[in-house]
């Protein structure tokens, strides 16, 4: 009798307990995977780096510090300008590129709710950059004439591609009463060249 | 019969299926960035002649370029080249130095040369190209291993230029478009570039199309 069990768990009963455990991996790799993010998400997102207002963020490409925040409902550069009915708001940024193309090329407002607003109709001066050479710049984006509950800056060299870099971003306070301000505003920003070079 | 034995085909097999995979699954290497990166370095060395040879393209086919290229020196200069081939006082903004990278270029006139890029690249690895952006007065001369009105035949850009003149070479492999700034067989000229104050070059890397690119590495007397 013994021997029979013995020879059944040998035989049949060896590959039933192999299958059994194959059946068992198989389910806990399945909740392994449901409980873990998925992993092109991940390794896909651009890194964040937070930054205060006057505060440098360290990007890969440079270090990245928003001086100043103001807004208007108009904008004047060198070779044009826009109104809008909403508000403009403009960021004064100090730039240390590391690399030759290190300008920011994506600038976007972001809220608490997921809703972005990136350059549009607005302006990024902070192009054509010379490697360690410091430049001091803006960029504009139009946003609607309320409070932003959350709002944030988001600045990165590139429009094209986020994945495996990362980006700057700096809080801001854009409350009804900031907002307002700026709605009421007709003075345009001034927004020259950028300036190159050690202030 | 032990393992090691029954399974000797399949072990020995093994590493050279792993080489055959790797090999499969590198085709976005050999399509998607090779082509697209300085992959095809030629090095030399500050006064030694070094040719450079590719294959490019443009509306009229493909054609062959050959040009010798000796960089002879780079140095600090507080003149720039500008677009009638004068020295003139010039500078970068605050902070930086402009280096000359002088150089002798010798190519058949009917070589299409323009569009060619000359870079310096600093110990810290930082790269800085010739560009008239920044440079002051902003009358860097347009070209930077050529000089003006000797820039010799253009590319064809469009259907008009492609089309044969009467004074033009049909034959597709010149893609000799005449040309009123006619490049002499041999000529010496310089590109002025902006490096900050602290740069030290290392290397000058010179090139008209990717990956095809010439390196003349520095050393501090160069």
């Amino acid at each position: 009798m013994r021997g029979r069990v013995g020879e059944w768990f040998a035989g049949r009963g060896r590959s039933l307990g192999a299958g059994a455990l194959v059946l068992a991996a198989l389910a806990v790799g399945r909740v392994v995977t449901d409980r873990l993010p998925d992993a092109e998400a991940v390794i896909e997102a651009p890194v964040e780096r937070h930054a205060a207002i006057g505060e440098a963020a360290h990007l890969r490409v440079g270090e990245v510090t928003v001086r100043e925040v103001t807004g208007s409902t108009e904008w004047a550069g060198v070779i044009e300008g826009k109104r809008t009915t909403g508000v403009w708001l403009a960021a004064d940024i100090d730039l240390l590129p590391s690399r030759r193309e290190s300008g920011i090329s994506y600038a976007a407002v972001r809220d608490a709710g997921g809703h972005v607003w990136d350059l549009g109709r607005g302006t990024s001066t902070c192009k054509g950059t010379i490697a360690g050479v410091p430049m001091r710049c803006q960029v504009v984006i139009e946003l609607p004439a309320r409070a932003i509950p959350g709002a944030e800056l988001v600045l990165r060299w590139t429009d094209f591609d986020e994945r495996f870099d990362d980006q700057a971003v700096v809080p801001l306070r854009l409350d009804e009463a900031t907002m307002k301000g700026w709605a009421a505003s007709t003075t345009p920003i001034q927004v020259p060249n950028a300036t190159l070079g050690a202030p | 019969m032990t393992w090691l034995r029954r399974n000797r085909w399949g072990l020995i097999l093994l590493p050279v299926a792993l080489l055959v995979a790797v090999a499969a699954s590198s085709s976005r290497l050999v399509h998607f960035w090779l082509p697209y990166v300085a992959s095809d370095v030629t090095t030399g060395a500050v006064g030694e002649k070094v040719h450079l040879s590719q294959e490019w393209l443009d509306r009229l086919g493909r054609h062959q370029r050959d040009v010798d290229v000796t960089i002879t020196g780079v140095e600090r200069t507080d003149v720039i080249r500008d677009w009638d081939g004068e020295d003139v006082p010039g500078e970068g903004p605050k902070g930086t130095t402009l280096w000359r990278v002088s150089m002798t270029l010798a190519a058949e006139p009917d070589q299409v040369l323009r569009g060619c890029v000359v870079e310096i690249e600093d110990t810290q690895g930082r790269r800085y190209q010739y560009d008239s952006m920044h440079v002051t007065p902003a009358e860097l001369k347009l070209s930077a291993c050529l000089n003006p009105d000797e820039e010799g035949p253009s590319f064809a850009f469009t259907d008009k230029d492609a089309s044969p003149s009467p004074t033009t070479s049909t034959d597709a492999s010149t893609s000799a478009l005449d040309t009123e700034r006619p490049r002499p067989p041999r000529w010496d000229t310089v590109a002025d570039i902006i490096l900050p104050s602290d740069a030290v070059p290392a290397k000058v890397r010179i090139w008209w199309d990717l990956p095809t690119v010439i390196d003349v590495p520095l050393t501090p007397t160069s």
